[in-house]
């Protein structure tokens, strides 16, 4: 019996790791073989045929040999019932004998019907055997005693009382009766030693068979084992890998939540950054730049009310001048206004959205409604919303072809929301997706600041742009700067 | 001479220094006072609302609060002086604001600051001819 794989562990005798060091031994061996599968299949193939093989000869060499003990059993019933049949007819010869009745000669009678089949028989059994003499001799001499029975019975008959008592006394009967007698027993004796051997025949053979068979039983279990082993393995592989998988999977699960907040957190830095430096820019045009080119228009306007009667020339180089210092202030403020609106920035998020729905409703001819609440939030908060509403109108005004806008914001449970409504043709939102309505930017920045963004339309329904951001404490406006002397108070005077 | 006395409200220096020269230069004004912010101002026309000043130059975007809550603070105090605005950001419906708060005119910084120099130089000559006698002698105390 191999050793058997994992299933039954307690009826091996060897420690487990022994088991298992054995198994490894084998499993070279094992990895070759499933690798030629072939060649295994075709040692298999072989085993079973050479198990098959001795299983027909055993099966054919039993058949021979029953048949052969068939046949000798016949010869030694044939022998035997030879002496039977002369020994009865013996006897009822001496019975007749004795008592002169004719019912004592039935035997002899089945004897003189019996015998010449029977003898014929048995030379054709023993014919060309190294027992065809004895045979030949046991027939002769059994004719011969049938011949001397039935001359016996005849000389009684006829009365002649002298010469069957001389017949009957003298031993030559007994002879060929003895003489009969020897050689089926003979013949018997050789019998039984052919049976016998002919049992041990049919005994190999089935052994032959027999020990095939468990052979192939031991064959086929092992390799079941192995199979089951390998099977077993081949599983545990398969399980150990799909963990392996899973493992692998949550693993980058994690790893790409864990980037994707980075990211945000990245984007939303960036984003904070990015306005801090545009505000800080546009102040600093505001403040620096602005200052510079409005003093320098004012420098012109004095140094031109001093110069405008003596020379003409030079009045019309400064006109000039400050035509351009009015260009530059005018570049100035857009770009300061493209960096920041500097209503929002200056006058806080009510009246920057009040001047900028009025202008929109004076550019574009639409009828606005405007319900705005207080709604404190931070900075990030009020431009997000700026940039929102300015948005919205600028794709009412593109897309919508609508009559009339409603913007509102409002204060509930401590969300703000932004309305902005419009009566317009709609959209499918499915259809259009907010990427290509322009909204998409507008969403990302209204979501990095915990807020959501809703886009409610169908076509001929109009289109309801809705914001929800958490109510934040507006950061403390920067105390105001009171630098000691610094125009703080009356001058001159 | 100055017979149109002026306070201004704005919150940059340099802005402040030239339009203080220009105006007296050209036009004059004499500057009283000038604050940075919404609430020096509000706290200078509370002392005394009619007497200091015949005209405010405000600006509308302030180092804190803005020149609107100026103008709206000047007309809840019912000060008598004109209101004027200069401003950078002289949009239409920053003119509209600023007039229905009581402001008598909006100037662009760029392209209006001669208009206000001819303004206060025409208020200040309506001064000066109006109250010629009175002025005089103010002037040479001056």
């Amino acid at each position: 019996m191999p050793p058997q794989p994992q299933p039954q562990p307690r009826a091996l005798p060897l420690p487990p790791t022994e088991r298992l060091r054995v198994l490894r031994h084998l499993d070279p061996w094992l990895e070759g073989a499933s690798r030629k599968r072939w060649l295994a299949l075709g040692l298999a193939t072989l085993a079973a045929a050479a198990v098959m093989g001795v299983s027909e000869a055993a099966f054919w060499g039993a058949d021979e040999a029953l048949r052969q003990s068939q046949a000798r059993h016949v010869a030694r019933n044939d022998g035997l019932r030879l002496r039977e049949l002369l020994t009865d007819a013996e006897t009822a010869q001496r019975g007749y004998l004795l008592t002169g009745r004719d019912d004592y000669l039935t035997p002899i009678q089945i004897a003189e019907q019996e015998l010449p089949g029977l003898l014929s028989r048995l030379r054709g059994q023993y014919a060309s055997s190294e027992w065809e003499a004895l045979v030949a001799d046991a027939s002769r001499r059994a004719r011969e005693k049938l011949s001397e029975l039935q001359l016996v019975v005849q000389l009684y008959r006829d009365g002649q009382d002298t010469a069957w008592r001389g017949l009957v006394e003298s031993d030559i009967g007994r002879e060929k009766m003895q003489a009969v007698r020897d050689a089926v027993a003979q013949l018997d004796q050789h019998e039984l030693v052919q049976i016998a051997g002919e049992r041990d025949a049919v005994a190999r053979s089935l052994t032959y068979g027999r020990l095939g068979v468990h052979g192939l039983t031991l064959m086929s279990l092992f390799g079941l084992a192995v199979f089951l082993r390998r099977n077993e393995a081949l599983h545990r592989t398969r399980r150990e890998h799909a963990q392996e998988l899973a493992r692998e999977r949550d693993r980058l699960d994690r790893e790409v939540a864990h980037r994707t907040g980075e990211l945000t957190e990245l984007a939303h830095h960036l984003q904070t950054v990015r306005e801090d430096e545009r505000a800080h820019l546009a102040r600093e045009l505001h403040d620096e730049l602005g200052a510079l080119l409005t003093a320098a228009k004012l420098d012109v306007a004095r140094i031109r009310r001093m110069t405008r009667t003596g020379a003409p020339e030079i009045d019309d180089r400064l006109k000039h001048m400050s035509e351009l210092l009015d260009q530059g202030i005018a570049l100035k403020r857009r770009i300061i206004e493209d960096l920041r609106p500097s209503a929002l920035s200056n006058l806080g998020l009510i009246p920057a959205l009040e001047i900028l729905t009025q202008e929109f409703a004076q550019r574009s001819g639409l009828q606005l409604s405007l319900e705005l609440a207080d709604a404190p939030t931070n900075e990030a908060g009020r431009l997000a919303l700026y940039r929102l509403v300015q948005e919205a109108l600028t794709n009412v005004l593109r897309h919508a072809k609508a009559k009339h806008v409603r913007v509102s914001l409002d204060e509930t449970e401590g969300w703000l929301q932004l309305h902005i409504r419009d009566d317009g043709q709609g959209f499918n939102p499915e259809a259009v997706g907010a990427g290509h309505h322009g909204l998409l930017g507008m969403r990302y920045r209204i979501e990095s600041l915990g807020g959501t963004l809703q886009l409610l339309s169908a076509p001929g329904r109009g289109t309801l742009v809705l914001a929800r951001l958490p109510r934040t404490e507006p950061e403390p406006e920067a105390p105001p700067a009171t630098v000691p002397g610094e125009l703080g108070g009356p001058i001159g005077a | 001479m100055p017979a149109l006395k002026a306070f201004i409200v704005e919150d940059s220096p340099v802005i402040l220094e030239n339009l203080i020269a220009t105006l007296e230069e050209l036009a004059q004004v004499e500057v009283v006072g000038s604050v940075a912010d919404e609430a020096g101002a509000v706290r200078w026309m509370k002392r005394d609302p009619d007497a200091n000043a015949d005209i405010f130059i405000v600006d509308v975007f302030l180092r804190s609060g803005t020149g609107l809550g100026v103008l709206q603070a000047a007309q809840q105090l019912g000060v008598r002086a004109r209101r004027v605005v200069l401003t950078n950001y002289a949009t239409e419906e920053m003119r509209r604001r600023c007039a229905s708060l009581g402001a008598e005119r909006v100037f662009d910084k760029s392209r209006e600051l001669d208009d206000l120099i001819s303004y206060c130089a025409e208020l200040a000559e309506h001064a000066a001819s109006a109250s010629a006698p009175a002025a005089r002698p103010a002037a040479a105390a001056n």
